[in-house]
């Protein structure tokens, strides 16, 4: 029986129970947001004792299946409002599947404000330990003590100062293979939660302990190595992503006229070329680095790397695609080492990487600083790092800094800022944005997919006709994915393969012991979590208004297509209908 | 679609793995090629000997084409192998 975990900080207790039998086949984000929605008041102020964090590996994480190390974070979230999903790779997920426990729930306050704590959890059990020499430090040192203290094969999960002065776009970074904290459940200010517990780190040893006993281990074994050839045999996952990362996308969204360039006011970068997945691919090889890293062990894909510095020492993971544009084309900069600077800063100062892209956009716009000022945002990251008055306005997002600087340009929903696809010119994306239980989310569904990739069918990206119904069934699927703990882009090879769904539901099966059809899955672990998630929303307040995008993109044209966004309001409230 | 006597000039960039079809692999650069007025997205892929199941997406300024659709002098192409990211 797998384990719920509660940690108290009011009385600073531990307690371990059995996982209820009603969320015996919950995992990942259909169990952080079953507890949260159960738990935690909807009105509740974020950063109050009142909200909790819930910290929960997939139910697939820790066995064999493939790509299967994503962990959740729960909460209600400080940007948004709304209950919060994000999830991560590293090691994390797999460390607490060995461990026997389904979610770690972090709950009330500690009466000391000042104080911090970690959590050290072994096969023995867990306790609270005080933790004050690790307060202000970064997440690289702070894991650096961490693995001084207890071994440099645990997993960590930490926050960075931004967590601790409880900024809304504060980051949990999880330690990667090399035991480095660059996986972050970074949307939402999940870290800002985290924070206001007074928890600092969370310490996994699983030493000693086995993989989760599974109902049918033969059986998972099987599917799982189906399931793996099947990723290895496709295109996007066995070729592109392993060989040019995520950043490939950067020359095709650019192509399609969707890359939204100096905070949402065109849709092409003059400069795409010099923070290309090519270009980037061409620095990590020219100084020795490491072109494909995957993040957690088990993932066939591996569309990570490591970005080396001018020197070929280690200076970040590969920047993100959706990093390298919040920091590149959304701020007028062509640099790729400038941008892999900004990306260490923020995982150790364990903010978001895209809020804080946003941020910058916005503040450049506002005039605070020039576009394609890349000294400017590493100065001013460093103040976030500080928590000056400065430091805390650009963390606390980008509609806070729209505000302070004067911008009514702010490309955000439900106070979340959009990734790098603009929703004029790939208007699915932009059905996703509005009606995401999480703010503006591109991994809440994916019609990138479909509207841009050619990957599991076609829907053309400037028309509004289907767009609705698209986002509709991607969010459903997403919900299931990132509860089973698989990686997003498993649904490349899903979506394209016949077969591929198939086997990954029989995983799901054979692990947990039930025979669902698919209809089964898509109720419990998809339709279920959203109609959650989405009757939390509405306890916090939430109504069909907040499913909309900012006016300007339905009034300014976007460049090269001169597109607006005219999905019509009756398409959007129709997305969740069918829940 | 303007239609023009002599031949036309497209902008052709090759992203990803199709980097081994540029006359200069390395060169990221668009490189020009030339073609007869009339000649559509299948005649551009035909001239440049790029196998058929790695040319996943074009975009033609901008729009993804079809291999039927025509091109028109100076237009900018970008080939896609398939790819994703995000």
């Amino acid at each position: 029986m797998r384990k719920l975990l509660r940690v108290r900080m009011d009385s600073l207790s531990v307690s371990s129970d059995d996982l209820p039998e009603a969320w015996r086949c919950l995992g990942g984000r259909a169990l952080t947001s079953t507890i949260v929605a159960a738990e935690v008041p909807a009105a509740c102020h974020p950063l109050s004792a009142h909200n909790k964090v819930v910290i929960a590996p997939g139910l697939l994480s820790g066995t064999v299946a493939p790509c299967s190390g994503r962990i959740s974070v729960g909460t209600k979230g400080p940007l948004t409002g709304t209950i919060k999903e994000s999830n991560a790779g590293g090691i994390g997920a797999q460390a607490m599947g060995r461990l026997g426990l389904a979610a770690i729930v972090l709950e009330g306050a500690p009466a000391d404000k000042n104080a911090r704590y970690a959590l050290h959890i072994n096969a023995e059990g867990a306790e609270l330990r005080e933790a004050f020499e690790l307060k202000g430090k970064g997440n690289y040192d702070t894991v650096a003590a961490l693995h001084e203290a207890c071994g440099d094969k645990v997993a960590c999960i930490s926050i960075g100062p931004a967590g601790e002065l409880c900024l809304p776009t504060a980051s949990v970074a999880v330690t990667d293979i090399d035991g480095r904290p660059t996986r972050h459940a970074g949307r939402g200010g999940t870290g800002a939660v985290v924070g206001s517990k007074g928890i600092k780190a969370i310490v996994l040893d699983p030493a000693g302990c086995d993989r989760p006993a599974s109902h049918d281990a033969e059986g998972l074994k099987a599917a799982s190595k189906r399931f793996a050839k099947q990723l290895q045999e496709h295109a996007v996952t066995g070729q592109a992503l392993p060989m040019f990362g995520t950043n490939v996308l950067a020359n095709l969204v650019n192509a399609a006229g969707a890359y939204p360039t100096r905070n949402f006011s065109d849709g092409v970068f003059e400069g795409v070329d010099a923070i290309s997945g090519e270009a980037q691919r061409e620095n990590v090889l020219a100084r020795n680095g490491t072109p494909r890293h995957p993040c957690h062990p088990g993932c066939v894909i591996g569309c990570s790397s490591i970005y080396p510095d001018e020197n070929g020492g280690f200076l970040s993971k590969g920047p993100e695609y959706e990093t390298v544009w919040a920091h590149g084309a959304n701020c007028g900069i062509d640099d790729l080492d400038a941008i892999a600077h900004m990306d260490r800063a923020e995982d150790d100062i364990g903010v978001d990487t895209i809020e804080m892209g946003a941020t910058f956009g916005v503040a450049m716009e506002g005039g605070l600083l020039e576009f394609g000022d890349h000294e400017g945002v590493l100065r001013l990251l460093e103040e976030v790092r500080q928590g000056t008055p400065l430091g805390r306005i650009l963390g606390s997002g980008a509609v806070v800094t729209g505000k302070c600087f004067g911008v009514s340009r702010i490309p955000c929903v439900k106070g979340q800022a959009m990734p790098a696809y603009d929703p004029r010119a790939i208007k699915g994306i932009g059905v996703t944005y509005a009606t995401s239980t999480m703010g503006a989310d591109h991994t809440a569904g994916y019609t990138i997919a479909q509207n841009v990739l050619a990957v599991g069918g076609s829907v053309d990206p400037l028309k509004p006709d289907g767009q609705a119904a698209l986002s509709a069934a991607l969010q459903q699927a997403t919900a299931g994915i990132d509860s089973a703990g698989l990686c997003l882009f498993v649904a490349f090879c899903v979506l394209d393969v016949p077969d591929a769904g198939q086997n990954m539901l029989d995983m799901i099966n054979a692990h947990i012991g039930t025979e669902w059809s698919p209809d089964d899955y898509a109720e419990v672990l998809c339709k279920a979590t959203l109609r959650t998630e989405r009757d939390f929303n509405r306890r916090a307040g939430f109504t069909a208004a907040d499913d909309r995008l900012p006016s300007f993109f339905a009034t300014e044209p976007l460049p090269p297509h001169d597109a607006v966004f005219d999905v019509t309001d009756e398409d959007l409230d129709s997305v969740h209908a069918g829940l | 679609m303007p239609e023009t006597n002599g031949p036309m000039t497209i902008a052709v960039s090759l992203r990803s793995i199709l980097a081994r079809y540029r006359p200069d692999p390395k060169n990221r650069k668009p490189f020009p090629v030339e073609l007869p007025s009339g000649a559509t997205v299948a005649d551009l892929l035909a001239k440049l000997r790029i196998d058929e199941k790695l040319t996943h997406l074009v975009f033609v300024d901008h729009v993804r084409r079809q291999r039927t659709d025509p091109l028109a002098d100076g237009a900018a192409v970008d080939i896609f192998p398939p790819i994703a990211g995000g």
